[in-house]
């Protein structure tokens, strides 16, 4: 009789215990079901009242970065899309940054939040990109990215033009070819004709051959007239006082001009087959060359807004959501690569079809289809549109 | 003391070579409010952004209501205290009042923006009575109605019973003179209750203007902004109009050659220092009370133009009225009541031009061609209009001119 | 001065009544709504890109350049006030910020919580809306100016080149076209560092306080329009002083306050002028009785 009651009492107790901790789960504030961080990350106890919110002071400020990291774990590039309204797209160069604050305070310089024993969360996970005035108190995904930027961009190499980093958005993106003033010709000289390539010939054994792609190196590259005609005399070219004859530039024809840019060539003996070859080359070209085909999407596209300045330059992932690390069912337009889902499949995450992130490779249909009935290409998940 | 034999001067021109300058300056003011209409504020003004208002409202508006308090200050002593011995100078001073009033309202048409729409405040819809501003307005547009009804008894009197219209209209004399006759018995009655009206109206509007620039503590001198500028205003108000009675009727004597009325006038001018130590009074009180005297230490535009205000303008006034002898003579007398006009009209310019002083102005406001221009031209209308009406209404009492004939 | 006591008396009489009158005084009440929006600009995160410029001119159907322009420092080098082609400008003060750079401010209507263009406007075209924005409305305006004259921050403009239909210029927190969608304005829309929050008074006025008591070093503890004129819907918090970055130092009293106490001393229910004809009508009586 006595143990009944006990036991009476007890289950009063669990049920008024479940009652109080489901009854806390629902009252768990509107504002805070988005968020994707663990209760703790703000609150220092456990139960946190509207009264005695116990808060921690904004990560911001606290400092509550965890773990180590390298460089190289995360992205090279990361291309930020989702905001692209006025301008387009930004191409940041991950690597290049995480290499440079490497120097100064690490990740935390920029990711001042980061859960234990995690991956470091991108800035988009506790930012979101806002339209009304809900949240006052945390930046938007916009305001996140501009306050972090500018902070270094503005006190350290004073760039606060939109241009360094955006491209206004036009009808058609092309890469222009800015004059620059502080090169020959955009300093009003009149256009100096080069041939497209010239081919030199070494006595270097067996690989005598250099080819030299001028076209390529101006237009593709980016190089100025002055990072190889370097020197500050009008006469080092106009030998004969201005006249209209080609200038001299036989003593361009060194090691020493090619070895400026391509250091690391010149520097270990068995990369000079990189340029001395034994036939002559053709234009550099993005598939035959590196073995990864540009298309039509980045055929367009500048060198350096992937591989960086082309003295650090990088190379960066082939895996698209690598670089394009926005890219989720919300975002990406699947027709975009000609293919339009029907309904059934654009729900899909993008990894159900396309296994181990190679979205390059054909997809996988076997894991829900029939193979002898349904497979790729002879079936579609959709129909194409181009 | 009354003239009861008038001297009649048919044989006094009204074209006089001084009367033909002012014609000329009135023409050219005509032009530039043509130019100002056609081409905007912006093209004839040097107001801009930080200054948003000029001499056409600092002298056109703000003196000229002021300087046209004669109407009720002398409606006031003759009508309310019935000191019916200064009636000879009530009228003039009325007509004075009625034009300055016009002139006042067409002076405001011309500087506003929209002025097309300045029967706007009339709007039930469109009160606002948080606005002096407002206040202003509808003040100014109920005296001047009141002004026109009180003048009435002159226009009858005129007319009445020598109604004679030209050619055709004349089967209109008979309607004509029994209206004017249901007017008169109406007016008889009831032009008390008018006169009253305008005294108060007055009273509302001349302080009122003063809270126009209480609202901006920040931009106006510290010398003249003070929460009792609408008080100062009304006494400098009443000071100042009875300054213009005497004033005008010298000059108005002068110039039509009739006897000068020196008795009532002196008379009249005796309220006028005590008035201004009333107003000197309030004014030290307060400039004691918030400490802004210490203004008065360094030399600038505005504390030496508040020093020619309150010396030229208040003080020697004061000293040349309070003498019974000076008051006696007729220069002194004129100079006098001019000293006190001068004082309350550069009270007035100093308050809304040269006191005034925003935050981002880089440099003063100085009045164009134009806009002197538009302001002479309107005070040469005046004086144009005065002289029209004297010779042909009963205005002076001792100056009957041809209307007195047959 | 041949004035009897008697006269001399009945006319300082007279005086001080009218004159009492016109000082009486009266509680105004204000239309307050709790839920009154505010935005607050934190100088020290502008960086001068003036692409509120931009979204504002935009938005509003004025006057603007292609975007790019916008970039050009150039045209901050001198000192610029909102013009009747623009609501907002953005002025830069070398070396006025943290680590000596500058400190980029953007200046336009402050939204007054008690605002003395609205007050002065004779014909309430210009309004302060519970919400907090002070609107205009050009249909009821006459162009008198009054409202420049009253506002202490000099911000209304008048279009002074129009003849015939001009109209005041001022920023109007894209009430119409953004607030009452639901949307932000357009400068702090635009803006990418979130310089303006925007959000109801009282929240972002937390907002300001909590960010200087976190940063003391990089504020001055002063919220520039929690108190000025009695409030601004529009607040600063910034590293310089302000008056050196060319906000007028003003007193914490409304300048609507006085003037609308005098006014409505005066018209409360038309005491004032019913009470002045009366002693007026009894003075005329007692005077012609005294003639008798």
């Amino acid at each position: 009789m006595k143990d009944n009651r006990h036991f009476q009492t007890l289950c009063i107790f669990m049920v008024m215990f479940l009652f109080i901790l489901s009854g806390q789960n629902l009252q768990l504030p509107k504002s805070h079901l988005e968020m994707n961080t663990y209760c703790m990350s703000c609150h220092t106890c456990d139960n946190p009242t509207d009264d005695n919110p116990c808060l921690e002071i904004c990560p911001r400020h606290g400092g509550k970065f965890k773990g180590t990291h390298t460089v190289d774990e995360g992205p090279k590039i990361v291309i930020m899309d989702q905001l692209s309204d006025i301008y387009s797209s930004v191409v940041f160069q991950h690597e290049l940054h995480a290499g440079m604050s490497e120097m100064s305070g690490g990740c935390d310089l920029c990711h001042h939040f980061s859960n234990p024993d995690e991956l470091v969360p991108p800035c988009r996970e506790c930012h979101k990109i806002k339209d009304n005035y809900t949240n006052i108190a945390m930046p938007s995904l916009k305001a996140a990215y501009h306050r972090q930027c500018l902070n270094c961009h503005r006190e350290w190499s004073h760039e606060t033009e939109c241009s360094t980093c955006h491209l206004v958005k036009r009808e058609q993106e092309t890469i222009s070819i800015v004059p620059d003033p502080t090169d020959i010709m955009g300093a009003y000289h009149p256009r100096i004709e080069a041939e497209e390539r010239y081919v030199y010939s070494t006595n270097y054994p067996n690989f005598p051959i250099v080819t030299f792609h001028h076209t390529d190196h101006v237009d593709l590259f980016g190089e100025k007239c002055v990072d190889c005609h370097s020197g500050n005399s009008c006469l080092r070219c106009h030998e004969n006082g201005g006249s209209d004859e080609p200038p001299h530039i036989e003593n361009l024809h060194s090691k020493q001009t090619c070895c400026n840019c391509h250091t690391q060539a010149c520097r270990e003996p068995d990369q000079c087959i990189f340029c001395h070859k034994d036939h002559e080359m053709p234009k550099f070209n993005h598939t035959t060359s590196v073995g990864w085909d540009l298309g039509d999407r980045h055929e367009d596209v500048a060198c350096q807004s992937c591989h960086g300045p082309l003295k650090t330059f990088i190379i960066p992932s082939k895996v698209c959501t690598n670089c394009h690390i926005h890219w989720d069912l919300d975002i990406f337009d699947h027709g975009t690569t000609g293919l339009i889902l029907t309904d059934d499949h654009v729900e899909f995450e993008c990894t159900e079809c396309h296994l181990n992130e190679d979205f390059s490779a054909p997809p996988d249909c076997e894991n829900c289809h029939d193979p002898e009935e349904i497979n790729y290409p002879d079936s579609l998940p959709g129909y194409k549109n181009k | 003391m009354r003239q009861t034999n008038g001297i009649n001067r048919n044989d006094l021109k009204f074209f006089t070579p001084g009367v033909i300058i002012i014609t000329i300056f009135a023409c050219l003011g005509i032009f530039s409010i043509i130019y100002r209409l056609i081409f905007g504020l912006g093209a004839a003004t040097n107001l801009d952004g930080q200054y948003p208002w000029g001499i056409w409202i600092g002298i056109d508006v703000a003196s000229g209501v002021a300087l046209a308090a004669g109407g009720f200050t002398s409606s006031f002593i003759a009508h309310i205290m019935h000191r019916e011995r200064y009636d000879v100078i009530t009228r003039p001073a009325l007509l004075t009042a009625l034009l300055g009033y016009t002139f006042v309202a067409i002076g405001v048409m011309i500087d506003l923006g929209r002025y097309y729409w300045i029967w706007h405040p009339i709007m039930p819809s469109m009160w606002q009575g948080n606005s002096a501003l407002f206040e202003v307005g509808m003040c100014v547009m109920l005296y001047v109605t009141v002004l026109y009804i009180e003048f009435m008894p002159i226009v009858i009197e005129r007319f009445l019973g020598k109604v004679n219209f030209p050619g055709i209209l004349s089967i209109l004399n008979h309607t004509t003179e029994i209206i004017l006759r249901i007017f008169n018995r109406f007016l008889s009655k009831s032009i008390s209750l008018f006169i009253i009206a305008g005294v108060v109206l007055s009273c509302m509007h001349q302080s009122s203007l003063g809270t126009l620039m209480a609202i901006v503590p920040s931009k106006l001198h510290p010398l003249w902004h003070t929460p009792i500028l609408s008080l100062l205003f009304l006494m400098s108000a009443f000071s100042v109009g009875i300054a213009m009675v005497i004033f005008e009727s010298i000059l108005a004597s002068r110039s039509l050659k009739i006897p000068f009325e020196t008795p009532v006038l002196s008379q009249y001018a005796r309220y006028i220092p005590l008035l201004l130590w009333i107003y000197l009074f309030a004014k030290v009180l307060d400039m004691v009370s918030r400490d802004s005297y210490v203004y008065l230490q360094h030399v600038t535009l505005e504390s030496s133009s508040f020093f020619l205000e309150m010396v030229l303008g208040v003080i020697s006034p004061i000293l040349i009225l309070s003498s019974r002898r000076l008051r006696k003579k007729v220069p002194w007398l004129f100079t006098g009541a001019a000293l006190t006009i001068f004082g309350v009209l550069l009270n007035r310019i100093n308050v809304f031009v040269i006191g005034y002083s925003p935050p981002y102005a880089t440099e003063r406001y100085v009045p164009s061609i134009m806009e002197i221009l538009v302001t002479v031209g309107l005070i040469s209308c005046i004086i144009l209009l005065y002289r029209f009406f004297v010779f042909h209404f009963p205005v002076h009492h001792a100056f009957k001119g041809k209307h007195y004939e047959g | 001065m041949t004035i009897n006591r008697k006269d001399f008396l009945r006319t300082v009489g007279v005086l001080t009544g009218a004159a009492s009158i016109s000082t009486l005084n009266a509680s105004i009440q204000h239309n307050v709504d709790l839920d009154r929006l505010g935005v607050l600009s934190d100088l020290t995160l502008c960086i001068g890109c003036r692409k509120c410029e931009f979204a504002c001119n935009k938005s509003h159907g004025l006057p603007y350049e292609s975007i790019d322009k916008y970039d050009d420092p150039s045209i901050m080098e001198n000192f610029r006030r909102p013009t009747s082609t623009q609501h907002t400008v953005v002025n830069r003060y070398p070396e006025k910020g943290n680590n000596g750079l500058p400190l980029d401010v953007k200046v336009q209507c402050m939204h007054c919580e008690h605002p003395a263009c609205a007050s002065a406007c004779i014909v309430g075209a210009l309004q302060k809306d519970p919400k907090g924005p002070v609107t205009y409305d050009a249909a009821k305006c006459i162009g008198c100016r009054y409202c420049m004259v009253a506002c202490p921050f000099q911000v209304p403009q008048y279009q002074y080149d129009n003849a015939l239909t001009p109209i005041l210029m001022k920023c109007d927190l894209c009430y119409d076209q953004n607030i009452k969608n639901g949307q932000l304005p357009s400068c702090v829309a635009m803006c990418p560092r979130e310089v303006m929050v925007f959000g109801q008074r009282k929240d972002v006025l937390a907002l300001a306080h909590e960010r200087i008591r976190t940063h003391p070093d990089r504020y001055i503890d002063h919220v520039y329009g929690e108190n000025e004129v009695g409030g601004t819907s529009w607040m600063y918090i910034s590293s310089e002083p302000f008056e050196n970055i060319d906000l007028p130092t003003l007193s914490y009293e409304c300048p609507s306050h006085l003037t609308e106490n005098i006014q409505h001393g005066i018209f409360k229910g038309f005491s004032g002028p019913i009470l002045l004809f009366g002693l007026l009508g009894l003075a005329m009586k007692l005077y012609r009785k005294d003639e008798e």
